[in-house]
């Protein structure tokens, strides 16, 4: 390399939101002048919507204690670490976050964390603390939490949202149909939560414990109108319809299912995913062995859900089946009385492994970003 | 997702796009040197679009900021992407082959021009290959590539280093450009 000066602006808009977060992460001990520009919150945006804007290659393959990041295509893998959060429960809502629910007495612990820099951050559930002292007490019994990840575009920010339903019918168990509900917000930038005022036009109860989606600047959540609670968990009805939440307008929709999938009683949803820019289910078969995927081919047009692949269930276990956007699904072999993970690619059937990993919890897509790495 | 078909379907040829292939462009770089172009090759290029819109383009498009060598580079991709019938396929292998013998000076040089040009596609495919180049080089190689000094104590860097191990693994040795 000879003497060459490339001007600042050019360095900064076009050099740097193209290099990986590892590259970065080291390049901020360059200067002081590219860290402040590395950690700006613009940079982080424009980094992560240049990610998120390509096709995407990555996903994450979580076990017990290791994570591995894998090129979602050729199924090799990229990188691995340790990681480990006990007894946790891993929820997929958007691609460079994940949302880890790690049980603790008396309350869980909620952390937000972006594998990309392998740094979390943990939700302060204080308005529990305050909740509790009024009507709603999240965790009593007779309460039923749902929450969901978005982006807010135009603040480019991270936003947990929480909905409180209130309260359960003491007598049958059931969330009675006068329940009250509130909604509360908050902020991964600014590390504070905020009640907000609407809610569902009718009483729709989103699936908590499932993945939510976020999908055209909005969470979504399928969602029935009963629910039972029972000792560990709150049993669901049939799928009923899905439940939107607009992270702009702070309003509550609904997407309509068709007739065919409001057949499916809540235990049949296997997983609920974006796929290419739709609404996307993965559904067990009511009468057969089988599994169907569902696309949502029109968003919001309930006569575009269309059934696109089936796959026979004899190879893998019903529940532990997840799949990625490059049209892999993972699904679960015995061999030698042991248990392993495969992958299926849905169109061809082909069977594949990642080289030296075979033993996950979970799959799911991954855009690299530097979020969490600016706070 | 659809992609929108961009070419208009229909049995007549659009006389005037006939007429881009035919009509011939002279740009002139930074350091006289001057080089003959068919305007649809050259109008892929947004700025030189603006300016033959504008017709401020007279009979020869000064470059001022792109030399000779830079030039002449871009016209070679330029001319591949306006020639026709060049598969989808052919046009992306020429891209790799295009920008993966170029040295880091090059390179820059060459997305410099592209942003100066406004020719996207070239803009996208410069800069994607300076990534990969750039991916496991040392802090050390980025100042002295970029030419800039560093303000931080060694303490401070040391932290850093300590807080984000990880992100200091598999770095290559200095030896390359």
């Amino acid at each position: 390399m000879s003497n060459y000066h490339l001007p600042f602006d050019v360095i900064t808009n076009t050099i740097l939101p193209r290099l990986a977060v590892k590259s970065l992460i080291r390049f901020t001990s360059t200067c002081k002048t590219w860290k402040s520009i590395i950690q700006s919150p613009q940079f982080v945006a424009a980094h992560l919507n240049l990610n998120r804007s390509e096709p995407k290659r990555l996903c994450l393959a979580l076990n017990l204690d290791v994570c591995h990041i894998v090129d979602s295509n050729t199924l090799t893998e990229l990188t691995r670490f340790s990681f480990s959060p006990s007894a946790f429960l891993f929820y997929h809502c958007v691609d460079e976050l994940v949302m880890i629910w790690i049980d603790r007495c008396p309350y869980p612990e909620c952390l937000i964390w972006n594998p990309s820099i392998r740094r979390s951050k943990t939700i302060d559930l204080s308005p529990h603390r305050k909740i509790r002292d009024s009507k709603f007490d999240p965790y009593s019994e007779c309460r039923h939490i749902l929450y969901g990840l978005g982006y807010d575009e135009l603040t480019h920010d991270h936003i947990l949202v929480m909905v409180v339903y209130a309260m359960f019918d003491s007598d049958n168990g059931r969330l009675a149909a006068d329940s009250a509900i509130e909604v509360n917000v908050y902020s991964l930038r600014t590390g504070t939560w905020r009640s907000v005022s609407s809610s569902p036009e009718r009483q729709l109860i989103g699936f908590s414990g499932k993945d939510s989606v976020f999908l055209n600047g909005a969470i979504h959540w399928f969602a029935s109108t009963v629910v039972t609670q029972s000792f560990f968990s709150p049993r669901y009805d049939y799928l009923e319809a899905i439940l939107v939440f607009d992270i702009k307008d702070e309003c509550f929709r609904e997407v309509g299912l068709s007739e065919s999938l409001r057949e499916f009683p809540e235990e049949y949803l296997l997983q609920f995913k974006e796929l290419e820019g739709s609404l996307a289910a993965l559904l067990h078969e009511i009468d057969g062995d089988g599994s169907c995927l569902w696309v949502m081919t029109e968003y919001g047009v309930v006569e575009s859900w269309t059934r696109k692949f089936r796959f026979c269930s004899e190879v893998f276990g019903r529940y532990h089946c997840r799949f990625i956007s490059s049209g892999m699904l993972m699904c679960e072999e015995i061999e030698s009385e042991e248990v392993y993970n495969v992958f299926r690619n849905m169109e061809t059937g082909q069977l594949k492994c990642i080289e030296g990993c075979k033993d996950f919890y979970t799959v799911a897509d991954f855009v690299e970003s530097l979020v969490l790495f600016d706070i | 997702m659809a992609r929108k078909n961009r070419n208009p379907v229909g049995k007549n040829v659009d006389p005037e796009a006939q007429k881009k292939k035919t009509r011939t462009l002279t740009l002139k770089s930074s350091d006289g040197q001057e080089f003959s172009i068919s305007e649809s090759a050259a109008v892929l290029s947004i700025a030189i679009e603006n300016m033959v819109e504008d017709d401020c383009a007279g009979g020869v498009i000064p470059l001022p900021l792109v030399d000779g060598g830079t030039l002449a580079r871009v016209i070679t991709y330029l001319n591949k992407h306006a020639e026709d019938g060049a598969s989808d396929e052919e046009k992306r292998k020429f891209d790799e082959e295009f920008v993966s013998g170029m040295e880091m000076g090059v390179l820059f040089d060459v997305v410099l021009a592209a942003n100066y040009l406004d020719i996207r596609g070239l803009l996208r495919e410069v800069r994607r290959r300076i990534a990969d180049r750039m991916k496991n080089k040392s802090v050390e190689w980025v100042r002295k590539t970029f030419h800039i000094e560093s303000d931080f104590t060694p303490e401070e860097e040391e932290q850093m280093k300590k807080e984000f191990a990880w992100a200091w693994e598999g770095v290559d040795s200095d030896v390359d450009d």
